[in-house]
């Protein structure tokens, strides 16, 4: 078929028809036949998806007018129901989804090429998704977002974009978010991983240390003491099947070294007394998690390799250490209890770690990282327990 | 399956939503509304589409009420008459919906304001800018805010939507203080049409600050980018909305521009963020375009800028260099600001003035600052009072205001002073008339140099002189003052005015004061009774100054005579009272001036003033200054004293006659009364009051101003006349001719009086001296001459009597020769008898008698003496021709038998009296 061909029968349908066409269309060229001319194939799905799918372009290919949002949440809907259909293939696997599903909401919302605008779409799409059970379209996302990277931008932004127009709108207790780790196990790991990355990290150039709000706090510690096993979601998960052929599956990166940031972080910069309770939670779910999850997940699948849940290089961060040195100076006794909770925190979470067998790199680096820090009974023990 | 089932359910609940957006907005159901809202809650993914829905529908509903202004134009343009038209009705169904948009929206923003007021906000903010452009885009293009602000205060709908966010607004500043809301606002000052104005405006009446602050520190930040001040369409915009909220909210708008103001004085300069270093810069720039902004600059939070907060600003001034050029400089802006102001000016001066006063070394380029920008400011305002129709604004401020800079002009400080003057002058171009109270004020409260300097810097610029005798006539009737320091003042400026220093013209001072002279007298009179010396010394000063200029004035005649009044009192006063001999001689030298000045144009001031004169010469207590010591007898102290016309009843002025009552009483008795005091006056003073007063008498008959000239006849007969008219108490008997001596007995007491008189005032005989020398003046006195001969003739036969001799009279005899040689002065005795005055001292009493009855008795009674009698002579004086004619014989013998008697003593005379005389007769 020619592609002039497809455009200008497209072309003869008005919105939701034309739409629902050309999602069909795309599906039969990206995953038909995968011989001939691989790459002028994606070029066509390229091209529909922004003509016909999110009207972005006109027929000569300029820029149009952004859709209003009524048009908006029309187009969202039907991109659920289409992923929501029956498919080809059975669904029995809840975490990978359909490869077919996957492919295509990989062009949907490639890392490059697309407008800016998607972005908000995608953020969009997976609020609506979370909000109405859409667990395909979450799968996918899941598998890309581990693809692209947790801490890439793609990821980033989607787990910004969530927290913004999806988080804070929406209650705690919420049963779809409840929900949401037996529905989407990878993308809820996965999520947590690019949430912890957003907060209490000086990388992007922020002035101050941002906190994650409080929603998120809760159905983080939520989530995690439902599931222990579910950090390590991406680690075991086997992503090949799920991918186009000739993908190849990135390494998974866990939720862990961030989130015990957040532990570590919150005694020095978290004022409020109900938050800090929190992260005690979180810190004690962590902990457990580390100690049992992958215990309990090896038990039943002896083959698989064990994870790292801690690296001794990035276990304590240099803007730790500044905060540490920061409060000591300050010689305010509520400062200086507050870092030897960050010390004991500290303790705790490498104790466990080294227990379960899942820390990565030598021991007598660790060792100088941690007498580098300021005294502590619980610290010297573990010193002199790694020493032994 | 539970899932299953609320998946289904959503979805059911979206798709309903999507196809009530496709439905006409007519048949919008309350329901649909409250089931959209579910949406809202419950699907943050379908936010944007149901706040979008309602905004159309927002849209639909305002859009109903403009299609209906479109079918009655009429209304719109009748809109100041609307009460016949009704407004558009937007149908109460549609209104319905709008308000249950409303609640749920303002519910949510209730239930969790973090999450949902900024939300609401935005949405209510853009729905409010695409509203205002779409009414734009119809019909009214620009419209004046005022008018944008009432057509949409009747539409409903749009307000309601400005209720929205109003409300929104209320409930994140109650809850989060104001500053929550600063971005949010700042993304609404973002706007680009100036059709959104209106929304601003309305959100400013309900948060004045807010948005006031907001808006400045918005413009601002532009300055600040830009670095440089651009008068922006964005900028006017503000400066209209400002206008508008001025009128209700100005208070908030003095409070904000203090606020600001506080923020550019940190402590610390290198901590000032940008914005903070141009906040001054940009207020600045800003007065110039805003009327009410500058307003709110100058009132009276200036009072909270010292010079100590301007000194903290200095640092910045070269960071605030960047945001002025060449064309527009600091100073120029503020001269500029400056005469656009308005009332709150007289903050600004009193800052300038304090700071140009400030002695303080710290404050040094502050100082210098100040000054330069006061000249330029004076520069300009000068330039454009002389050369525009149009009045600037400050300065009718300033003449309300003028009072504040009073203190200025009368500083001691010349930096101060001079600019406060200049000031003044410079509004003086355009209103004269404030001029006045400033010169009065001065010319009484001016105390040293520099002061006046400053009023004679006033008076020398322009054509304010013209207003100097406004200026004098204030300063003259205001209340409980004392004049003495006006009165020093005017001295000064009276010798400035002759002598005008480099560039200064004083021109008119003396004519203003000439203007005033009954005023200067009638304190002058006041300074005598009460015996301030050194006022008086400075009025006389001031009198004779101006003496020049009395004659090129027309004066009236009770002026004229009250100053001849005040003159001659001041001169007795100071021959009474003034112990420095220099001061008494140089006020009686400026008086001759001066009373020769007026009397020698006006006949009647001269007759005044020798009456005066006379009046003070013949009466207690002036009398007393010519009496010599060793004439002193007691009866000038039982003597009761009289009332002179110099210190009682004067006619013209009404207001003097009690005052002069009082004065002369209470004169009495502090001073002069007898019992309390005698005045003594040595025989070298009484002499040099002698001579003063005939010095001063001779200038009031000269008749040109050296008085070197002889006086005319007229004048010395007036004066003859009057003496008689003083001395005699009578009018009948006054006449030339000399009765038989037994007449006298008709006219005895009369001639007593006249005799004690002349006998206790011997200055009397000075005086008849005088007019002796101008003959034949003395043929008017003949009845003073006569009463004194005819009482010196009885006396004389009464110690023939006793037969004592005449030496033993001295008192009798002084007056004996005192008569016959003013008698022979004066040619009423003609050779030989004008030789009796040397002649009777040597003479028993006997003889005396004789030649008295024989020789001046009866020649007189048969040669009357008339003044026909005297002829002009060849150097223009009067002569009687006693050659030609001799005195017969029968009168002469007498004499010629007493000096035979007494010939061993009179030999010498009696050969050059008589012999020659036979001598020529026989020749003849």
């Amino acid at each position: 078929m020619d592609f002039n061909e497809v455009k200008v029968n497209l072309r003869k349908f008005a919105f939701p028809l034309s739409t629902e066409n050309a999602l069909n269309q795309i599906q039969s060229i990206i995953n038909g036949e995968t011989t001939r001319k691989q790459h002028l194939n994606e070029d066509l799905a390229m091209d529909l998806i922004s003509e016909f799918v999110f009207c972005e372009t006109n027929e000569e290919g300029k820029p149009t007018k952004p859709m209003s949002r009524i048009r908006h949440l029309e187009l969202l809907v039907m991109i659920c129901d289409y992923f929501n259909k029956p498919k080809i293939k059975p669904d029995n696997d809840n975490c990978c989804g359909d490869t077919a599903l996957n492919a295509i909401f990989m062009t949907l919302f490639p890392q490059f090429g697309a407008p800016p605008l998607r972005t908000n779409m995608l953020i969009s799409l997976i609020s609506l998704a979370i909000s109405t059970y859409s667990n395909l379209i979450l799968q996918s996302a899941g598998i890309q977002m581990q693809q692209l990277g947790c801490s890439s931008k793609y990821s980033s932004q989607l787990a910004d974009g969530l927290v913004k127009r999806f988080f804070t709108f929406i209650d705690a207790k919420n049963p779809s978010l409840h929900l949401l780790p037996q529905n989407a196990p990878l993308f809820t790991a996965n999520l947590m991983t690019s949430l912890s990355e957003l907060y209490f990290n000086k990388k992007t150039m922020d002035i101050s240390i941002k906190e994650p709000p409080r929603v998120v706090l809760e159905i983080i510690v939520r989530w995690i003491n439902s599931d222990t096993r579910l950090c390590f979601t991406a680690h075991y998960t086997d992503l090949q099947r799920a991918l186009p052929s000739g993908a190849i599956p990135m390494a998974a990166t866990l939720p862990f070294l961030g989130l015990f940031r957040w532990c570590f972080f919150a005694p020095l910069c978290v004022k409020n007394n109900n938050d800090l309770v929190l992260y005690s939670e979180l810190h004690c779910a962590l902990i457990d998690s580390v100690m049992e999850g992958w215990k309990v997940y090896a038990a039943e699948n002896p083959r698989v390799s064990c994870p790292y849940t801690l690296s001794v290089h990035s276990v304590v961060p240099q803007q730790l250490k500044d905060l540490i040195d920061e409060a000591i100076k300050s010689n305010d006794p509520m400062a200086l209890h507050s870092v030897d909770v960050v010390l004991e925190r500290l303790a705790q979470s490498i104790n466990a770690s080294i227990i379960s067998d899942t820390i990565f790199g030598n021991k007598q680096d660790l060792v100088s990282q941690l007498e580098s820090l300021p005294e502590n009974k619980v610290l010297k023990l573990l010193i002199k327990r790694i020493q032994l | 399956m539970e899932m299953k089932k609320h998946q289904e359910d959503q979805f059911a609940k979206l798709t309903a939503f999507l196809n009530e957006t496709k439905q006409p907005f007519i048949n919008v159901q309350t329901d649909q509304i409250t089931r959209a809202m579910e949406l809202l809650k419950v699907l943050p993914a379908a936010q944007d589409a149901v706040l979008e829905y309602y905004g159309k529908f927002f849209d639909y509903a305002i859009s109903t009420y403009l299609k209906q202004l479109k079918v009655q134009p009429s209304w719109v343009e009748s809109s100041n008459t609307s009460s016949r038209h009704e407004p558009p009705i937007i149908p109460p169904e549609v209104i319905e919906n709008v308000t249950n948009i409303r609640d749920v929206l303002l519910r949510l923003v209730e239930e969790d304001h973090l999450v949902w007021a900024p939300v609401v906000l935005h949405w209510s903010y853009k729905l409010l800018g695409k509203v205002s452009k779409h009414y734009n885009m119809h019909e009214f293009a620009r419209m004046p805010l005022g008018d944008m602000l009432r057509f949409w205060s009747q539409c409903s709908v749009a307000y309601i939507l400005v209720d929205i966010n109003n409300k929104t607004i209320a409930k994140m500043v109650k809850s989060e203080g104001e500053r929550s809301v600063d971005s949010m606002i700042e993304t609404m000052l973002g706007y680009k049409s100036s059709s959104f104005e209106w929304v601003l405006a309305q959100i400013g009446d309900s948060f004045p600050s807010l948005v006031i602050m907001d808006m400045l520190l918005c413009g601002i930040k532009e300055m600040c980018a830009t670095n440089k001040f651009k008068h922006t369409e964005k900028l006017n915009s503000f400066i209209r909305i400002l206008d508008h909220l001025s009128i209700t909210y100005f208070a908030n708008i003095k409070e904000v521009v203090l606020q600001l103001f506080k923020l550019s004085l940190s402590e610390e300069h290198q901590k000032m963020t940008a914005e903070n270093v141009t906040i001054v810069p940009f207020l600045l720039h800003m007065a110039m375009c805003s009327s009410t902004l500058l307003k709110s600059m100058l009132c009276e939070n200036l009072i909270q800028i010292t010079p100590e907060v301007l000194n903290k600003l200095l640092p910045l001034y070269p960071q605030w260099k960047d945001f002025f050029d060449d064309q527009c400089n600091l100073l120029d802006i503020m001269v500029q600001v400056l005469l656009n102001a308005d009332r709150g000016i007289k903050h600004v001066f009193s800052l300038i003035f304090q700071l140009i006063d400030c002695e303080d070394p710290k404050f040094k380029i502050l100082k210098t600052g100040a000054q330069s920008l006061f000249e330029l400011f004076l520069a300009e305002l000068e330039y454009s009072l002389r050369t525009n129709h149009t009045t600037p604004p400050i300065v009718k401020a300033l003449v309300t205001n003028l009072h504040t800079i009073k203190p200025y002009l009368l500083s001691t400080n010349v930096n101060v002073a001079q600019p406060a003057a200049r000031l003044l002058s410079c509004i003086a171009i355009r209103d004269e008339e404030c001029l006045l109270p400033y010169i009065a004020t001065m010319l009484v409260e001016c105390e040293n140099g520099t002061q006046l300097e400053t009023l004679v810097e006033i008076l020398s610029f322009g054509v304010n002189m013209a207003n100097f005798d406004g200026g004098l006539v204030y300063a003259l009737v205001k209340p409980d003052i004392s004049l003495a320091n006006v009165w020093n003042n005017i001295n000064t400026l009276l010798s400035l005015e002759s002598d005008p220093p480099e560039g200064i013209s004083l021109h008119g001072v003396s004519m203003a004061v000439v203007s005033h002279l009954d005023k200067i007298c009638r304190s002058m009179i006041d300074c005598c009774h009460s015996g301030d010396m050194y006022s008086a010394h400075l009025l006389s000063s001031i009198l004779s100054k101006v003496a020049a200029k009395l004659c090129m004035k027309e004066m009236s005649v009770p002026k004229v005579l009250y100053c001849v009044k005040a003159a001659v009192l001041y001169f007795f006063t100071c021959l009474f009272k003034e112990q420095d001999e220099m001061f008494k001689l140089k006020a009686c030298l400026r008086m001759n001036k001066f009373v020769n000045t007026v009397s020698y144009r006006s006949s009647i001031a001269r007759t005044a003033a020798m009456k005066y004169i006379l009046d003070g010469v013949l009466k207690e207590p002036f009398s007393l200054l010519f009496v010599m010591p060793a004439n002193r007898r007691n009866d000038y102290i039982i003597q009761p004293l009289e009332k002179t016309s110099l210190m009682g009843i004067f006619l013209q002025q009404k207001f003097n006659s009690m005052f002069g009552e009082e004065i002369s009483v209470k004169f009495d008795k502090d001073e002069l009364h007898p019992k309390h005091k005698t005045p003594v006056f040595d025989a070298k003073s009484v002499q040099f009051n002698e001579l003063r007063l005939v010095s001063f008498l001779r200038s009031c008959y000269s008749s040109d101003e050296c008085y070197s000239f002889e006086p005319t006849l007229d004048t010395v007969v007036s004066l003859a006349l009057l003496v008689v008219q003083f001395v005699s108490p009578d009018v009948m008997y006054n006449g030339l001719p000399w009765p038989d001596e037994d007449f006298t007995k008709v006219t005895i007491e009369r001639d007593v009086h006249i005799y004690h008189t002349i006998t206790t005032k011997p200055i009397l005989w000075t005086i008849l001296g005088i007019l002796a020398g101008h003959r034949p003046a003395l043929c008017y006195c003949s009845v003073l001459l006569r009463a004194v001969c005819a009482c010196l003739i009885n006396h004389w036969g009464a110690v023939n009597h006793t037969k004592g001799k005449s030496k033993d009279n001295p008192q009798l005899l002084d007056e004996t020769v005192k008569l016959l040689n003013t008698m022979s002065l004066g040619q009423l005795l003609p050779k030989p008898l004008d030789v009796l005055g040397v002649i009777v001292q040597e003479l028993t009493p006997q003889q005396i008698l004789i030649v008295l009855r024989d020789c001046v008795w009866t020649y007189t009674r048969d040669h009357i003496p008339a003044p026909a009698l005297f002829l002009r002579n060849n150097i223009g004086g009067m002569w009687r021709d006693t050659m030609a004619v001799s005195v017969p014989k029968p009168y002469s013998d007498s004499l010629r038998l007493t000096m035979i008697e007494n010939i061993s003593q009179f030999g010498d005379l009696y050969a050059r009296l008589f012999t020659n005389n036979k001598e020529q007769s026989t020749e003849t």
